[in-house]
C-alpha cells in the first residue's frame, strides 16, 4: 500500500478508506495483462498480446483474451486490470449499439471509438477513480488506417506503432529501427514475434501463448493461441563460470 | 546568530558549522542536492567466432547426436601436434544420465556440433579465430534533468585486460559521492596492479571481481555503482556484472544503466553464438545506439572496448551519431583585436636551471 506506483492517490490510502478499495476503485489493479504491441501494415493494423492475466506474481490465468474487435471497424487491445478492461468492452458495446440504432448507414470508426475511450479514462482519473487499463486502438475505416492509444491517466496519441507497459521500452526501440511503411503481413507478423520474443525473455509477466489479430476492410480475424519458439542453448549458459571459478 | 568573529586557523577534519543550517532548511521543506547520478546504457558481449557453433537463436535446437559416435566424413583440423586434453562435459542427450566424457582434439572437432562452452574450443587453439569481449557505453553524465557532461568517459581501466563499464553515480566525476565511487574503481585498480607485481602473473577477471563485490557488499548498496565488468585472462573471456548491493553475474552478454532494456532489446533480438570481432562490435554499437536514441538518460556518442588476448583496443568515441546540426561554416572570427606595436619573444627555459640528479625534495 502507499507504493511509488500509488503515489498519485497516496492521500485516499493514507487515509485509511479501505471499505472503498475493496471496490476497486481507486485501490490498485488485481488481475493484470502485460504488454500488447500495435503495428500499422499495408492493409490495415496488425496487434498482438498474449493471454495472461497475473494475480499480482503468480500467473493465474493463462487464456485471458486481451483482444476484442469493436463495432465493424476497430480493434481494442487492453493491458492491465482485466475487470477494467470488461467495464470497457461494456461500454463500447452500449455505445455501438445506440449507434447501430440510429440505422443511418453510418457506423462509429476507430478515430472516433478512440476519442470516445479518451474521455471516458480522462473522466475518470479525473475523480480520483482510474480504469487500470492502457488501451491499444487499431481500426481501418474506407481505407483510412488509424492506430491510437490511451492509457489510464488520458494520455492519449496516434502513431505507426504503439505498444504499452513493458513493450513500450522492449518492444518500440526495435519498432523503430525496423517498422516501415507498407509492410506485408508477414513481415508485420514477423516484426511482432520479434517484439514478443523479447518480451517473453524480459517480462517476468509474460507467457508464452500469443495471439494475433489483423484489422483490414474486410474485419477483424483473430488468430488462435500459439507459443514462440524460444533458444537456451547457449554454451555460455551452459557452463557460465568455465575458467572463472568462484562466481556465479 | 554569533555576532564574534574570530580569526581561527582551521583544524583538520570535517566542519561541521553548516549542519545546524541545513537541519532547518530541511525542515522548512528544502530538498538536500541529490547526487549526480548518470541514465546510462552500459553493455557487454563476449564474441567467440568459431564456425562451428554459429546459428540464429530462432531455430529449434539440432537433433541428438548419438552418444560418442564421430561422423567420419569430417576432416580434423590442421593442428600440427596431437594434443591429449583431460577435458569434462555434459553431453546434453534427452533422457540420458549426464556423466563425464574424455576427448582428445580429434574426437573433439569431429563431435563439434554439440553445444560445449567455447572456451574449451579456445585452450586448444589460437588456430581458431581470436575471440574475446567487447564493452560499450554511451557518454552522456545527467544532473537530474540537465546534461551535466556531453562526452564523459564510462570504460574505465582496472587492468591492461580487464576494463570496467560504471553506471549509477560511479560514472560521474563532479560530485563529492562521484569522486567518492570512483574510488572504488581507482582502489582495485591498484590493488589489482600491486597483486600483479607480487605475483608476477596478468590479473584475472574473477580476482577484480572478488574485490569489487567485496567492497561493494560492505557498503550494503550505499555505494551505487552498477558495473560492467570485462576482461580476457590465460583462462578466457569473461563477462560479468556487478551490482550496487554486491551480487554478481556472469553472462555472454549483458546491460545496466536506464538504458539497458533499450539496448537488450537488441541484443535478445540479434546476438548468436559466433560473432566475428566487428559483428560484436556493430551489434553492441546498435545497442548502445538504441539507448542514446530511446532512452532520456543516455546520449552523445558510443564509446567501444575490445578485449581480446595480449590486445585491447579502446575506441573512445568510436560513433558520433549526434553532430552539432547548424554550425556557422565561416567559423567564428574575433572583433578587431588592439594594435600590435611589438614582438618579443623569450624563451622562459634559459631562465630555470634544471640539476641533474639534484638533491630530493625535503618535507
Amino acid at each position: 500500500m502507499g507504493t511509488s506506483k500509488n503515489s498519485a492517490y497516496a492521500y485516499q490510502i493514507v487515509g485509511g478508506w479501505d471499505r472503498l478499495a475493496s471496490l476497486n476503485t481507486w485501490g490498485y489493479p488485481y488481475v493484470t495483462g502485460t504488454s500488447v504491441i500495435g503495428i500499422k501494415y499495408k492493409d490495415g493494423i496488425l496487434m498482438t498480446a498474449d493471454m495472461g492475466g497475473s494475480y499480482g506474481s503468480t500467473l493465474r490465468y493463462k487464456s485471458v483474451e486481451r483482444m476484442k474487435p469493436v463495432g465493424k471497424h476497430s480493434l481494442l487491445g487492453a493491458s492491465g486490470e482485466i475487470s477494467d478492461f470488461q467495464e470497457i468492452l461494456s461500454y463500447l458495446d452500449e455505445l455501438i449499439l445506440y449507434d447501430n440504432m440510429w440505422d443511418d448507414g453510418n457506423s462509429l470508426g476507430p478515430k472516433e471509438v478512440h476519442n470516445y475511450l479518451t474521455r471516458v479514462m480522462y473522466n475518470r482519473r479525473n475523480k480520483f477513480n482510474p480504469l487500470w487499463n492502457s488501451l491499444v486502438l487499431g481500426g481501418i475505416k474506407n481505407g483510412q488506417k488509424y492506430l491510437g492509444t490511451v492509457n489510464m491517466i488520458g494520455v492519449h496519441f496516434e502513431d505507426n506503432h504503439v505498444a504499452t507497459g513493458f513493450g513500450n521500452h522492449l518492444a518500440r526501440p526495435i519498432l523503430r529501427d525496423e517498422w516501415h511503411e507498407n509492410l506485408s503481413f508477414e513481415e508485420g507478423v514477423k516484426l511482432l514475434e520479434k517484439c514478443m520474443r523479447v518480451l517473453l525473455y524480459r517480462d517476468r509477466s509474460a507467457v508464452n501463448k500469443l495471439q494475433i489479430a489483423k484489422i483490414t476492410e474486410e474485419g477483424v480475424t483473430l488468430s488462435k493461441p500459439y507459443a514462440l519458439k524460444t533458444f537456451w542453448q547457449f554454451s555460455a549458459f551452459q557452463n557460465p563460470t568455465v575458467g572463472a571459478e568462484g562466481s556465479w | 546568530m554569533s555576532k564574534v568573529a574570530i580569526d581561527v586557523p582551521p583544524k583538520g577534519g570535517f566542519s561541521f558549522d553548516l549542519c545546524r543550517r541545513n537541519e532547518m532548511l530541511s525542515k522548512k521543506g528544502v530538498q538536500a542536492p541529490s547526487f549526480l547520478k548518470t541514465g546510462t546504457t552500459i553493455v557487454g558481449l563476449v564474441f567467440q567466432s568459431s564456425a562451428a557453433t554459429a546459428a540464429p537463436p530462432t531455430l529449434p535446437p539440432p537433433p541428438p547426436l548419438p552418444l560418442l559416435k564421430p561422423s567420419s566424413a569430417s576432416p580434423p583440423p590442421t593442428i600440427s601436434t596431437k594434443i591429449k586434453t583431460t577435458l569434462y562435459f555434459f553431453v546434453p542427450i534427452p533422457g540420458a544420465q549426464p556423466h563425464a566424457v574424455i576427448l582428445d582434439v580429434e574426437e573433439r572437432w569431429l563431435l563439434r556440433h554439440l553445444r560445449v562452452p567455447t572456451r574449451i574450443l579456445q585452450r586448444f587453439g589460437s588456430k581458431l579465430s581470436p575471440d574475446g569481449v567487447i564493452l560499450g557505453a554511451d557518454t552522456r553524465a545527467t544532473e537530474g534533468p540537465i546534461v551535466a557532461d556531453k562526452n564523459c568517459e564510462k570504460i574505465h581501466f582496472m587492468a591492461p585486460n580487464i576494463y570496467c563499464c560504471g553506471a549509477g553515480t560511479a560514472a560521474d566525476t563532479e560530485a563529492v559521492t562521484g569522486i567518492f565511487n570512483f574510488n572504488v574503481l581507482y582502489m582495485v585498480s591498484s590493488q589489482l596492479k600491486l597483486h600483479r607485481y607480487h605475483t608476477g602473473r596478468e590479473s584475472r577477471v574473477v580476482t577484480a571481481l572478488t574485490l569489487l563485490k567485496s567492497h561493494l557488499f560492505s557498503y550494503q548498496g550505499y555505494v551505487q555503482a552498477a558495473l560492467v565488468l570485462g576482461g580476457v585472462d590465460v583462462t578466457g573471456p569473461h563477462l560479468h556484472t556487478i551490482y550496487p548491493h554486491g551480487s554478481t553475474d556472469t553472462l555472454p552478454f549483458v546491460t545496466m544503466g536506464s538504458g539497458s532494456l533499450a539496448a537488450m532489446a537488441i541484443f535478445e533480438s540479434k546476438y548468436r553464438e559466433g560473432l566475428t570481432r566487428d559483428e560484436g562490435v556493430n551489434l553492441v554499437t546498435e545497442a548502445i545506439c538504441s539507448g542514446i536514441f530511446n532512452d532520456l538518460g543516455s546520449g552523445s556518442n558510443v564509446d567501444v572496448c575490445v578485449i581480446t588476448k595480449g590486445n585491447t583496443d579502446y575506441l573512445r568515441n568510436h560513433k558520433l551519431p549526434n553532430p552539432r546540426t547548424y554550425v556557422n561554416a565561416k567559423g567564428y572570427s574575433f572583433t578587431k583585436k588592439t594594435e600590435v606595436l611589438l614582438t618579443k619573444i623569450t624563451p622562459l627555459r634559459e631562465k630555470v636551471e634544471v640539476i641533474e640528479g639534484g638533491d630530493a625534495m625535503e618535507e
